[in-house]
């Protein structure tokens, strides 16, 4: 008996042993280690924290105004300083979601980007699903980096590139060093280089039902955006004629239900790249039917002509009297449409046109947008007399048909570099409040606890 | 000792094997097979040098089981015994040990007499002539029957034990003499021997030596004597105090440091606390620990019927021994076993309790009548104009009579006298009166217990059934226990094995109706309809009425709603087996298993009568402007959200402890051991519409589409509800844990314990982490130098070592979670933490210096504790630069403080026989500290309104701050402070980052705390108060007018400022409009309207009465009736507030309840 016990036991003993599996078992389903390529795009799909841009550049604007002072009151620091372009814009407000969101986005992208290096390609990894998620990481990058810098920096300039001020560039996801600020002249090589590197490793087609994830369509969209920031016509157009030619699709707005609440989807065919503007500052920025704090600019309003749908799909009356933005291309979505789509390409390639003096088809280029926006049979297309007033009328018609699309502060940025010299006034419970063209602050300041944590260097302001 | 290697497949055949004996198990104890005896002729094996006498008769004892009756007080009479004896019967041993020594022995049944050699001839032969025989039973003071107890006969060798019955019977006992009744745990009482005798012996709590407190740790049982850490211990009697359903609860106001959270509002607070906070954001509970090991199922499964003990580890040397989870303290609950050598017994306990009406009027709120002049203000104001404009949102009935009063549609006069008759109303007397009800519990508990001379058995069956206070709301128990223990080879291997099960069914209503929209709505008219009311998001009667009328009723009615909607069935078991064999003297081997699984069904149903299914139904209708043709997206039908949950864990545990009384070397207990724990939970849900609950079906919807909202200009997708999670939580452990007792006075202790875990997804080398304590205990009273006759007991302790806990959203590599089906329909997932390659387990350094004391004949006892816990590498956050992609980084940068004080006096029981008095005071000190916190609060509007999101440094977890207020001005406005000016720039005072600009108004948790618990015993009657107080803490009222907030919930609006000089006799602002938020905030967090929490209260009253005639009575033995009353009332508060600090944001508070009892054995 005693030998027995002493066997039984001796066996339990010896089977209580280790092997290391036993503690390799994941803790909870909802928690994942992303290793696979599969993993990794479910990391990219999400939207929320990669498909996001600024609010500060549409609440400086001048496409609305603030009803009353007591309305504005109740506002954030923020939207307050954002407003009347204060020095300091903040004024004490924490987590500015302008820099830290699109600096999550990179985050995002670099943690994708550094998994990938540690996949090896085998018969289960096709080398194009690989290059592909790649592709869209490195779009992410350039998109996030591009809306920082036209917000946090000085408007691209070639002959002042090299001394302004760029964005720390961070190519990797450790989270344990910080990194100075390159020159703007780095940081827009950078963009264009991520760009240019995702253009070659994308799939070739573009899928129209996940317009969330980046394409090579999106690629040449985002390159004629940024060099037309940057004034350089001439590849900007190269690459929006690029873009179109591979997806030119556009909405006629005669089929489009001018009473609709939600007028358009996330999957409208317009839309190239889908994004939008980050949660914050709704109460200003917010797309609805009652946003009684804002109205939009009267002035703007009036630029819209009779027969032009756009008013009445665009726009909505609120319980004030003013009108409001009532949807883009976000569905049922309350935040706006900053993405990029076919008739900001349009616009693009007009504008150049215009500008490299190939007038009658700049004009054409345009009316063949105008035309879908116009109620049928009612459309008197654009004419215009010489470059420069087909450009001036272009950049109207831009104005119209972006509006409060996030585009209007860059387009000021650059085309005051040009010499278009706007200023822009706003008056407040009886003071005004005056932005001269090329102001330092059309430079947002970079949020306090940057500066604090990483000592990088301040934009200044006066 | 244990394998550190081995191959894959190890496991599973452990698995296997284990699973076996498991079944094997179950099947022994259904059988239940009775062991013949064998009776064994003792022999007994002594080696001992120069040793006492009294340890030689003790290491006897533990060998034979022959008991030594032995008058400590000649023991220095003895001389030091030096023996070689091995395999020795009893007799011949006896013989050798008292040959040279100055007594003699003599041996009845199996107690062996020891007195002085006598040599008076004559005496003897007196008392030989004149005999008597004695019969009598003895039970304890309420009449149970107490078996073991040793009777002499003083001044002979005679001597019996009591049986199960607790009968006794002494042949020829010399007339005139007295019987001496003994048995460790009471006190020892002596009796003239009469023929038929009856005693009740006295409980003798605390007593340092005769009560023999055992301890468990989970472990191994130790004796609280020998212990170096800071034990609590609730026996038996104090766990059944209580009348309650939960067995934790049990332990409020009786265990010693033990604080029960209640008052608390946000945070990441315990239900209770062990001694204090140990950590910022990781797990804040203690660890529940039932026999063996941890318990994984719901505590409210466990019949507190079943008790036996409940010991809670406070220190590292009491509860290192569970590592990484012990780091909140420890609560082992041991549950009955039967006991050896006695006859089957019943015992049978029935109580029922019943509580009051809840009392809605608990909260102070505004009247009816103020709130419609509040209404009507603002209604001028226009402040009800946007919402009256949009035609739909829920306006209240005096709002809709406004409306309808300035349109034109009904007259003034009609207006004023439909107003007057809503003054009237107030709908907590309706809510009251038909959503509450008094609520009603019930217990039930048999069981079965004793045991033969190599088994030992406890089975018990218990049911509970719980009407609870809201309508609709119960809770259901029925629970088996069922454990038996057998010996084999002479004692040496001993089986136990167990099973328990448990199944509740949970009733509650969903759609519960706790927030009416305004104070006068009324539930019912005169002729007992149920009338329609608003809902915060419902909408407009007038809106409801005018409606298509293909759509479904969209009235609310909330006495219709009131059904149990939402059901809950769970099942639990746990089987274990545990085999202890003694390989030779003092060393043991034991292994131990148990599997526990439990699955919980939850259905929440509803039908298309309920006013959820019709809103969501009426709110999808799509009805096309063209065609008119109406369709719904949510069909028709009943919903029916379904879930279940369910976890099985498996625990194995090897162990070898050795004991060894190395005489002059001292006592040696050691005990080494691993352990392996595998835990998986999983959960799936879903919603189901349509639902047909005659046969299960239900219909497909889209869920991809979106919806406008039939009203207004809203819209969504209809709820998705298909889910499933699961995941594994696994463990390894080693540990070791030694004490060494020397001289007899001096105790060395030692523990150490290593977790590896899964739960970090770290590398192995990372997952492991070592914790360790030690202990010393110095036995001053046994000091020959010691002669302070005021405390002649009294020892010291101190313990020094480590603990752990866990925060288990962390991880080592870069984790992501599953996030939503975005809107073009990809799965997506969210990253939770970046990598964090130097992660480590929260650690607590614990220190604790301890005293136990008793002072002459026992009287008082105690201890005396002073701790100092300081948690490091706890989880906290810590800013980053944004330019990472993160801001707040989750790392092991915190560290928090605690210091304390546990002081517990024992008053044992003085008396008569007819009257007793004994008392217990608990004292508790405790104060934590945030010593280390990285990150900053962004304001002082955040710090006033969650100093626990990111703690402030220098404070308690949860401390209140407040901001500075010097009154209204003169029209009516609240004045603060900011920069030390006054200042009424609210928006500047809440925004200030400069943390000068507070006041730290104290604690939320109390700094003292304990109780007064006194026990009087007269005759048959026994009765038990229990006084609790908690000193020195705060509270926030929360609901008080601001001026600038409308609802109808907050109290004084009546003494608002209405007029110049106003402002002199009240606090509260006048009323302010439009809304000004920054004025609220700041209004609602200002030190005017911080109160003292400081109570004290009657917890609970409990009154016994015992039938002990009874126990003559052959079929029962005893049978007790008693009653008990919980939450009795405050005997003092510092607020002059009419709010109980244990109730602060309910919107009642504990109703009194009453119970009453039955408990019975035969």
């Amino acid at each position: 008996m005693k030998s027995k016990i002493l066997l039984f036991i001796a066996i339990i003993t010896l089977s209580s042993g280790c092997n290391e599996e036993f503690l390799d078992v994941k803790p909870n389903s909802a928690i994942l280690n992303p290793t696979t390529l599969n993993e990794f795009q479910q990391l990219l799909d999400n939207f929320r924290e990669l498909n996001t841009t600024g609010g500060i550049q549409q609440m400086s604007s001048d496409d609305y105004f603030i009803v009353d002072k007591s309305r504005f009151d109740a506002l954030t620091n923020t939207q307050k300083g954002a407003y009347l372009w204060s020095k300091d814009l903040y004024a004490g407000d924490a987590n500015i979601q302008d820099w830290n969101q699109c600096f999550n986005a990179i985050f995002y992208s670099n943690s994708v980007l550094d998994g990938l290096d540690g996949i090896s390609l085998s018969p289960e990894i096709h080398k194009q699903d690989y290059e592909n998620l790649k592709g869209q990481a490195l779009f992410y990058r350039a998109y996030a980096y591009f809306d920082l810098a036209r917000n946090f920096s000085p408007v691209y300039s070639k002959s002042s590139s090299e001394s302004d001020l760029g964005l720390p560039i961070r190519l990797s996801s450790g989270i344990d060093v910080s990194v100075e600020r390159s020159t703007l002249g780095e940081t827009f090589s950078q963009i264009i280089s991520d760009l240019k590197s995702a253009e070659l490793l994308l799939k070739d087609e573009f899928s129209q039902q996940y317009r969330n994830r980046p394409s090579k369509v999106a690629v040449a969209a985002m390159l004629a955006r940024v060099y037309l920031y940057m004034g350089d016509y001439n590849e900007a157009l190269n690459f929006a004629q690029q873009c179109l030619s591979k997806y030119n699709k556009l909405i006629d707005y005669n089929g489009v239900d001018t009473l609709s609440l939600t007028p358009f989807s996330y999957s409208t065919e317009e839309i190239i790249f889908f994004s939008y503007q980050q949660t914050t500052y709704s109460t200003t920025t917010g797309y609805g039917t009652n946003q009684t704090s804002i109205g939009v600019n009267p002035e703007l309003l009036a630029l819209y002509k009779t027969n032009d749908l756009r008013f009445p799909v665009f726009f909505i009356k609120n319980s004030l009297g003013n009108y409001n933005v009532r949807r883009g291309y976000v569905g049922g979505g309350l935040y706006p449409f900053t993405g990029l789509a076919t008739d900001e390409i349009l616009l693009i390639k007009a504008e150049c046109l215009a500008r490299a003096n190939r007038t009658v088809e700049a004009l054409e280029v345009l009316n063949s947008l105008l035309i879908h926006r116009f109620k049928e049979g009612l459309f008197i297309p654009v004419t215009a007399d010489s470059a420069e007033e087909a450009l001036g009328k272009i950049l109207i018609e831009r104005r119209k048909e972006l509006v409060w699309r996030a585009l209007r502060w860059s387009d000021l940025k650059r085309l005051n570099r040009d010499g278009f010299n706007v200023t822009l006034q706003r008056s407040l419970d009886g003071e005004t409040y005056t932005l001269l063209p090329n102001s330092p602050l059309y430079v947002f300041p970079i949020p306090e606890d940057e500066i604090a944590l990483s000592g990088i260097k301040q934009n200044i302001r006066e | 000792m244990v394998t550190t290697c081995g191959n894959p497949q190890d496991y599973l055949t452990l698995k296997k094997i284990l699973t076996v004996m498991k079944l094997s198990l179950i099947l022994i104890l259904l059988f239940s097979v009775q062991l013949s005896a064998k009776v064994a002729a003792q022999q007994v094996s002594l080696q001992v040098k120069e040793e006492r006498l009294d340890r030689v008769l003790r290491a006897i004892y533990k060998q034979s089981g022959y008991a030594f009756i032995f008058n400590g007080k000649e023991l220095h009479k003895a001389k030091p015994v030096t023996l070689n004896l091995k395999d020795v019967p009893l007799d011949k041993a006896l013989k050798v040990l008292f040959s040279n020594q100055p007594f003699e022995y003599s041996i009845n049944e199996k107690i062996i007499t020891v007195k002085p050699k006598k040599t008076d001839l004559r005496e003897n032969l007196v008392q030989s002539f004149q005999q008597d025989t004695v019969r009598g039973i003895v039970t304890d003071s309420l009449g149970n029957p107490l078996q073991g107890v040793t009777i002499r006969v003083m001044g002979t060798d005679k001597g019996t034990v009591s049986n199960e019955k607790g009968q006794f019977l002494l042949l020829r006992v010399p007339q005139s003499s007295t019987l001496s009744f003994h048995l460790l745990g009471y006190k020892d009482t002596v009796l003239g021997a009469v023929p038929n005798l009856e005693v009740s012996l006295l409980t003798s709590v605390g007593e340092l030596e005769e009560a023999e407190v055992i301890v468990s740790t989970g472990y191994q049982e130790i004796p609280k004597e020998r212990a170096t850490g800071s034990f609590v211990y609730i026996d038996k009697k104090l766990v059944n105090r209580k009348v309650s359903t939960n067995v934790l609860e049990r332990l409020d106001g009786v265990a010693s440091s033990t604080l029960f959270n209640k008052g608390l509002g946000t945070g990441n607070n315990a239900s209770f606390n062990i001694r204090g906070r140990s950590t910022i954001f990781a797990n804040p509970e203690p660890l529940i620990v039932m026999d063996n090991f941890p318990y994984d199922g719901d505590l409210n499964n466990i019949n507190p019927n079943d008790i036996e003990s409940i010991s809670i580890l406070k220190d590292a040397a009491a509860a290192s021994i569970w590592g990484v989870r012990a780091g909140n303290g420890v609560v082992v609950i041991t549950t009955k076993k039967g006991h050896f050598g006695t006859g089957p017994q019943i015992t049978f306990n029935v109580s029922t309790s019943v509580s009051s009406r809840p009392d809605l009027h608990y909260q102070p709120q505004i009247t009816s009548k103020d709130y419609i002049e509040l209404e009507q203000y603002l209604f001028n104001q226009g402040y009800y104009d946007n919402t009256l404009d949009n035609g739909y949102s829920a306006i209240s009935s005096a709002v809709s009579i406004f409306n309808q009063t300035r349109s034109g549609v009904i007259s003034k006069s009609d207006s004023a006298s439909l107003i007057n008759s809503l003054k009237k109303y107030d709908v907590r007397n309706d809510l009251e009166k038909f959503i509450y009800r008094p609520s009603v519990n019930q217990q039930y508990a048999v069981s079965l217990h004793g045991g033969g001379s190599r088994n030992r058995y406890y089975v018990s069956a218990g049911y509970n059934q719980d009407i609870q206070n809201m309508k609709g709301s119960s809770f259901n128990r029925f629970t088996i226990d069922a454990n038996n223990t057998y010996n084999f080879l002479k004692g040496s291997l001993q089986l136990m094995t167990g099973v328990f099960m448990a199944t509740t069914k949970t009733n509650s209503n969903a759609d519960f109706y706790s927030r009416p929209f305004s104070p006068y709505d009324r539930l019912i008219d005169e002729n007992g309809n149920h009338l329609p009311v608003m809902q915060p998001l419902g909408l407009r009667s007038e809106f409801i009425n005018n409606q298509d009328g293909r759509l479904l009723d969209w009235n609310y009615r909330p006495l219709d709603e009131n059904s149990n909607n939402n059901r809950s069935e769970m099942t639990d078991y746990k089987v274990n087996a545990n085999i202890k064999y003694e390989i030779f003297n003092g060393l043991n081997i034991g292994i131990n298993y148990q599997y526990q699984k439990g699955f919980t069904d939850n259905v929440l149903s509803r039908s298309i009568n309920s006013y959820y299914v019709r809103n969501l139904i009426n709110s999808y209708t799509q009805i096309d402007p063209e065609s008119d043709v109406l369709t719904r997206p949510v069909p028709l039908g009943g919903i029916e959200n379904v879930g279940n949950t369910n976890y099985r864990s498996h625990y194995g545990r090897f162990q070898l402890t050795y004991e060894r009384d190395l005489n002059a070397f001292g006592d040696i207990n050691v005990l080494l051991g691993s352990e392996i724990k595998d835990y998986k939970f999983g959960s799936t849900s879903d919603i189901l519409y349509g639902y047909n609950p005659s046969d299960g079906s239900s219909v497909p919807v889209d869920h991809l589409t979106f919806f406008s909202q039939y009203y207004g200009y809203g819209g969504g997708y209809i709820p998705y509800g298909s889910q499933k999670s699961f995941g594994t939580d696994r463990v390894r452990s080693l540990f070791f844990n030694g004490s060494y007792l020397f001289k007899s006075r001096y105790t060395l202790s030692f523990s150490a314990r290593s977790d590896e875990s899964n739960i970090f997804g770290v590398k192995a080398n990372q997952r492991r982490v070592p914790l360790w304590s030690s202990g010393l205990m110095w036995d001053i009273g046994s000091e020959s130098f010691y002669h302070f006759n005021v405390i002649p007991k009294l020892k010291l302790r101190f313990t020094y070592g480590y603990n752990g806990n866990v925060d288990t959203s962390v991880s080592a590599y870069l984790t992501a979670r599953m996030y939503e089906i975005n809107y073009w329909g990809a799965q997506s997932s969210s990253i939770v933490n970046p990598p964090n390659p130097s992660l480590r387990w929260e650690r607590n350094r614990n220190i604790n210096f301890g005293l136990d004391y008793a002072s002459k004949n026992n009287l008082f006892s105690g201890s005396i504790e002073y701790y100092i816990k300081n948690g490091i590498d706890l989880m906290g956050n810590s800013p980053i630069a944004p330019q990472t992609g993160i801001i707040e980084f989750k790392g092991n940068t915190a560290n928090i403080q605690t210091k304390g004080v546990d002081f517990m006096l024992n008053k044992n029981s003085i008396g008569n026989s007819d009257f007793q008095w004994s008392g217990t005071v608990l004292f508790s000190y405790n104060k934590d500290i945030i010593t280390n916190y990285k990150v900053k609060q962004p304001n002082n509007a955040q710090i006033v309104i969650g100093n626990y999101v990111n703690p402030v440094e220098g404070y308690p977890y949860n401390a209140i701050f407040s901001y500075p207020y010097r009154g209204l001005d003169k029209e009516g406005k609240p004045i603060g402070m900011l920069n030390n000016e006054t200042s009424q720039d609210y928006s500047s005072i809440t925004n200030s980052k400069d943390i000068s600009n507070l006041i730290y108004s104290g604690s939320a948790t109390p700094l003292y705390y304990g109780s007064v618990r006194n026990d009087i015993s007269f005759r048959n009657f026994e009765l038990s108060i229990n006084i609790v107080y908690k000193l020195n803490y705060n509270f926030r009222r929360s609901s008080v007018f601001s001026g600038s907030n409308y609802d109808y919930t907050v109290a004084d609006f009546d003494k608002r400022w209405q007029k110049p000089g106003d402002e002199l006799i009240t606090n509260i602002p006048a009323l302010t409009y439009p809304i000004n938020y920054s004025q609220d905030g700041f209004y609602r967090g200002i030190d005017a309207l911080i109160e003292r929490a400081d109570n004290i209260r009657i917890q609970d009253i409990r009154l016994r009465y015992n039938f002990k005639k009874l126990s003559k009575n052959k079929l029962v033995n005893n049978l007790q009736l008693y009653a008990y009353i919980n939450n009795v009332g405050i005997i003092w508060k510092a607020t002059d507030q009419d709010i109980d600090p244990d109730y602060l944001y309910s919107s009642y508070a504990g109703p009194r309840s009453f119970s009453l009892g039955i408990t019975t054995n035969f």
